[in-house]
């Protein structure tokens, strides 16, 4: 089935590859990269901006939870008599547990937050930087 | 670099190596633009199709299944572009897209003599059976231009188009049997 139609589509005009179709090709492809690193630095940038403000803002309110709350005590009481915290360590535990303020987890996941968003925003940096570097390299050469 | 395999290339572009792209590109280039300028019959839109269809492999190329062929993955991906081309030119009736508007032509599909001389030998072939080929509807030329001109085996093309093997095998037989119709009835 396959041979027989070879003479045919063997006549079909065999066109020119244009000379600057391989550059328009990777300079479309730099322009789509570009892009989205600019994407991803957009939203690294505003996510690390959301997390510092928040952090800023809950600051006060976490630091005045964690001197009103009995946490810093039960720490202290750990350092001061660890054998009383080992005899009843279940009930300390518990206690301990109970005394931990919302704020400060809440002040935790922010700052992991913020280590990524610095993180994704150093990284959409670094590409965004080698990308330009590349199509400036390819339009100069 | 330039003796790598096409899956050795992203590979090594996925590590980082821009190199690699560079060279996939180059690699698959004409055939991809040839394929594509026989699809549209058109060198503008062959060009922003070429570009496209590279733009979209790399937005891609993260996800490529490496136990795949990375030539069929790549002219999947330009047919498709070329198929949405048309739906969005609308030259072509939505419909006629699929192979069900292709005209009842069993009884040429018997025939798979090649064409009589007298018709290959015509000085305006090459005309005639790009005029011919560019009548077939989209889906119908790519197979037979997949596997005429790009030499790639029905199983690939299956592969690459997600269509079953006999669907392909069934398409090319009728875009054959009416290209060699539509030839004939011209040189009458």
């Amino acid at each position: 089935m396959d041979t027989d139609h070879r003479p045919l589509l063997s006549r079909l005009p065999f066109p020119e590859t244009p000379p600057s179709l391989y550059e328009r090709v990777m300079h479309a492809i730099d322009r789509a990269r570009t892009s989205r690193l600019r994407a991803r630095f957009a939203l690294a940038v505003s996510g690390f901006v959301v997390s510092i403000g928040a952090a800023v803002a809950s600051w006060s309110a976490v630091w005045t939870e964690l001197r009103e709350s009995s946490f810093v005590d039960f720490v202290r009481l750990a350092a001061s008599d660890p054998d009383i915290v080992f005899m009843n360590a279940k009930d300390l535990l518990l206690g301990l547990a109970e005394t931990i303020p919302l704020g400060t987890v809440l002040l935790v996941l922010l700052v992991a937050f913020c280590g990524v968003g610095v993180a994704a925003f150093a990284d959409a940096w670094r590409d965004l930087r080698r990308t330009r570097f590349i199509h400036y390299s390819s339009i100069t050469n | 670099m330039e003796q790598k395999s096409d899956h050795e290339l992203i590979a090594a572009y996925r590590e980082g190596g821009d190199d690699a792209l560079d060279i996939l590109v180059r690699r698959h280039l004409a055939a991809v633009y040839r394929f594509l300028h026989r699809m549209v019959g058109d060198v503008q839109a062959a060009e922003d199709l070429t570009q496209e269809a590279f733009v979209k492999a790399w937005r891609r190329l993260s996800t490529f299944d490496s136990s795949r062929s990375f030539k069929a993955w790549l002219f999947a991906i330009a047919r498709n572009t070329a198929v949405d081309y048309f739906r969005k030119r609308k030259a072509v009736v939505f419909a006629a897209l699929e192979d069900d508007e292709m005209p009842d032509i069993s009884a040429a599909i018997a025939d798979e003599r090649p064409l009589p001389d007298e018709v290959l030998e015509r000085g305006d072939m090459a005309a005639q059976l790009e005029s011919a080929l560019g009548a077939l509807p989209p889906k119908a030329r790519s197979v037979v231009l997949l596997h005429e001109t790009e030499e790639m085996t029905f199983q690939e093309i299956s592969d690459a188009t997600g269509e079953p093997l006999n669907t392909v095998k069934s398409r090319y037989r009728r875009a054959l049997a009416l290209l060699r119709k539509k030839l004939t009835d011209r040189l009458q």
